[in-house]
């Protein structure tokens, strides 16, 4: 490993270009040739798809599940119907929402030039789990699955309908607040205040709901990938796709944000415009995420920091797709973990999206200080 | 592994303890000195000793570690010296604050519904008299969990407050002693066996010097449950069942020697996880349920699903499973309330045989013949 030194503070707005400025830091991993790390990350992540697929709670051959697959087993034999019906939609899930929450946690990062923010930093988390904590804790599961049913919708889809519902109550005030201050970190206090009102909120409905509801609350709060049916893919795979894929376009105003505000002006990026743009794909990202499968957390946080190591680089047209691919690669390996392949048994997500990610992160953070080069302070 | 150990010295404890053995004064027997024998609960000792009794909660909540104690003595006669920290209670109580509902239904059925001066909340009860009674403001409302209102409880002056416990530091339980407040504790959650949680009805009765009604309404529920039992040993085939529902992609079973698994022994149908030992529940993956149970025959107590379609819109996956195709899902929603109110969890453990008889009914409808289901419901 080349040990490398911090370069300090991104150069005066005006010295130099953006391009200059951002992506031609210089780090020991892929630096000279990110196309092979992104290649690097595909064949992982191609790997690990097929890993969730094949291992799980029940022993199913390999020859078997590819052969089902690729639809040469017959579809109605059970070891078929729980690669086709659980693994498969669990997997492709878990690999849309890696991605989602590591572009909207990366996305949040730049705009509020923060090494601690994430894809929930807005509040968006807090609302969705308001709306379930209504539908689960004030009117119970039962209740609220009659209140819900009259409208047509029940289960897991009434549940992610009121997390989505709840969300967007969050983004739309803080949409209302966005073109009305002009600061962005007001905004961060605000998205900040505005989730510790909603949980306070949930707080008191916890307090007046019986152990049941508050344990089917609480395993919520776990995460899980396994509540998304194939029934729901169609809704949930191309909302997802279609705010990643448009994240990506978003490159180079991002590059520009990230050396502030005045000089992504200078540059002429339509700041205010912008930011709300990016918010709204953030808040499409991570609340849809949040609605389907709970708030998980870490992935959204770590990942862009792992990336801006391994490719030493701040250039968002390196970051998003990398960011992307790594977040899945994270959300399947945890996946993978949390149903103790060979047992019956289940983890919580969370915990152990938490529990590797931490150690990885503060690796990275102590060897590479790159969090000052990005971030400059 | 723990639990099984401690039930199993929780048992040959009882064997050489049960109260018969105690009853071994014989002094000059008052009319109210009545034997209480305790042939099937693990949870619960009485020595009597005439004008008082000594009642022993040997297993307040599963793992517990040491026994409660409460000294019974009846109203007018001396309190007995040597039981120094033991709580005293005059018997027969005049007020109880019942934390649940399962109290409720074996107080009314000793015909004591008058004495009940405090519930946790309306919401959770079945029973309409006492929701009438909670109405028009004769019973209070006391709250629950966190919410549990200790100030009213302080002001009400109940005889005693009847309370499940959940561990050594229940918090709950912790906050009513250090009030000062007068808690027992009843552990029939406890029980493994549908009759020896059925039998915490002489429990109850104890405190309301009504032993021997307990007696006789348990001994009726327990020839019954054994009637029923020996006629579903005599059918002819062992229908696989599987109970409960998944969350969050989480499915919860009940363990192979936990008391539903012991229903569905007794009601002649094979368990699906009767070779697992454990006596509270599993926490399994969805998927390996799926596996283990995609072509077994019936489906019981799914949750709070009222109906197939409710069913199949919380998880299309449902549908795979042969029970849910043939129709064989059946929910013990019968007797319910809009509030979240239902019978089945609060007459339903005093009452095994009437669980056994809709399981019987269910499992092999031709061996109780036009005989209508009373908990349970099948879904349409």
């Amino acid at each position: 490993m080349i040990i490398r030194f911090p370069s300090g503070k991104p150069e005066a707005p005006g010295d130099t270009t953006v391009e200059a400025a951002i992506s031609e830091r210089r780090g020991p991993m892929f630096q000279n040739h990110p196309v092979w790390g992104l290649i690097g990350l595909a064949v992982c992540l191609a790997l690990l798809f097929l890993a969730d697929i094949y291992l799980g709670s029940v022993r199913i051959g390999f020859g078997k599940v590819l052969e089902t697959l690729l639809g040469r087993a017959p579809s109605d034999s059970i070891a078929a119907k729980i690669v086709l019906l659980f693994r498969l939609p669990k997997a492709l899930t878990a690999l849309l929402s890696g991605a989602a929450l590591a572009v909207a946690g990366l996305q949040m990062q730049t705009i509020f030039r923060n090494p601690l923010a994430g894809p929930f930093v807005l509040g968006i988390n807090s609302g969705a789990s308001l709306g379930v904590a209504v539908i689960v804790l004030a009117l119970g599961a039962s209740t609220g699955a009659a209140f819900l049913e009259s409208f047509g919708v029940g289960g897991q889809i009434g549940l992610a309908l009121a997390a989505a519902l709840g969300a967007a109550a969050v983004l739309l005030l803080v949409l209302s607040f966005s073109t009305r201050v002009r600061g962005v970190m007001t905004l961060l206090v605000l998205g900040l205040l505005f989730g510790y009102a909603v949980s306070a909120v949930v707080s008191i409905l916890i307090q007046w709901s019986s152990a049941d509801r508050i344990q089917a609350y609480v395993a919520w709060t776990f995460g899980s990938f396994g509540g998304v049916t194939l029934h729901q893919l169609p809704v949930f795979a191309p909302v997802l796709g279609v705010a990643i894929g448009a994240s990506q376009l978003a490159a180079k105003q991002l590059d520009a944000l990230l050396l502030g505000e005045q000089y992504a002006v200078s540059m002429g990026v339509r700041v205010r415009r912008v930011r709300v743009l990016i918010i709204l794909l953030t808040a499409l990202l991570a609340g849809t995420v949040t609605a389907f499968c709970g708030p998980i957390a870490f992935i959204g946080v770590a990942v862009p920091h792992l990336m801006r190591s391994l490719f030493s680089s701040s250039s968002h047209r390196l970051l998003l797709p990398s960011a992307a691919l790594m977040g899945s690669i994270a959300a399947l390996a945890s996946d993978i973990i949390s149903h103790v392949p060979g047992t019956d048994l289940i983890l919580p997500l969370n915990a152990v999206t938490a529990l590797i990610g931490a150690p990885v992160v503060i690796w990275v953070i102590l060897g590479r200080n790159n969090l000052r080069e990005t971030f400059g302070s | 592994m723990r639990s099984t150990a401690l039930f199993a010295v929780c048992a040959l404890f009882m064997m050489s303890f049960t109260s018969r053995a105690a009853y071994s004064q014989s002094s000059g027997a008052p009319s109210d000195r009545t034997e209480v024998s305790i042939d099937y609960a693990s949870g619960f000792r009485v020595d009597d000793h005439g004008t008082y009794r000594l009642v022993t909660v040997t297993r307040p909540w599963p793992g517990a570690d040491h026994e409660l104690r409460y000294l019974l003595v009846r109203r007018g006669t001396p309190v007995p010296s040597g039981y120094g920290g033991i709580p005293v209670i005059r018997t027969p109580i005049r007020s109880i604050v019942a934390l649940s509902s399962t109290f409720l239904a074996e107080i009314s059925e000793l015909g004591e519904t008058s004495t009940i001066q405090g519930v946790q909340s309306v919401s959770y009860i079945y029973s309409p008299e006492i929701r009438r009674l909670v109405r028009d403001g004769t019973i209070k409302t006391v709250g629950e969990g966190q919410s549990l209102n200790v100030e009213e409880l302080i002001a009400m002056q109940p005889e005693i407050i009847m309370a499940s416990a959940y561990g050594g530091s229940d918090e709950l339980l912790a906050r009513l002693e250090q009030a000062g407040l007068p808690v027992v504790v009843n552990g029939d959650w406890a029980e493994l066996s549908p009759l020896g949680r059925a039998e915490w009805i002489k429990f109850i009765g104890l405190f309301y010097g009504e032993q021997r009604r307990a007696a006789h309404d348990f001994d009726r529920v327990a020839s019954e449950y054994q009637r029923l039992a020996r006629l579903a040993a005599k059918a002819d085939s062992r229908p696989t069942v599987f109970a409960n529902a998944p969350w969050q992609g989480r499915w919860d079973v009940p363990g192979g020697r936990s008391y539903m698994a012991r229903l569905l022994a007794d009601a002649g149908a094979s368990y699906l996880w009767a070779d697992n030992s454990s006596t509270g529940s599993l926490s399994l993956d969805f998927e390996a349920v799926f596996q283990r149970a995609a072509a077994a025959d019936y489906w019981i107590n799914p949750g709070s699903w009222r109906s197939m379609a409710e069913a199949r819109s919380a998880d299309p996956r449902f549908a795979q499973f042969r029970a849910f195709k043939e129709g064989h899902l059946y929910n013990s929603i019968a007797r319910t309330t809009p509030d979240g109110g239902n019978d089945y969890w609060e007459s339903g453990p005093a009452h095994p045989e009437l669980v056994l008889a809709d399981l019987i009914r269910i499992f092999h409808p031709n061996l109780l013949p036009g005989r209508a289901l009373y908990y349970f419901e099948r879904l349409r």
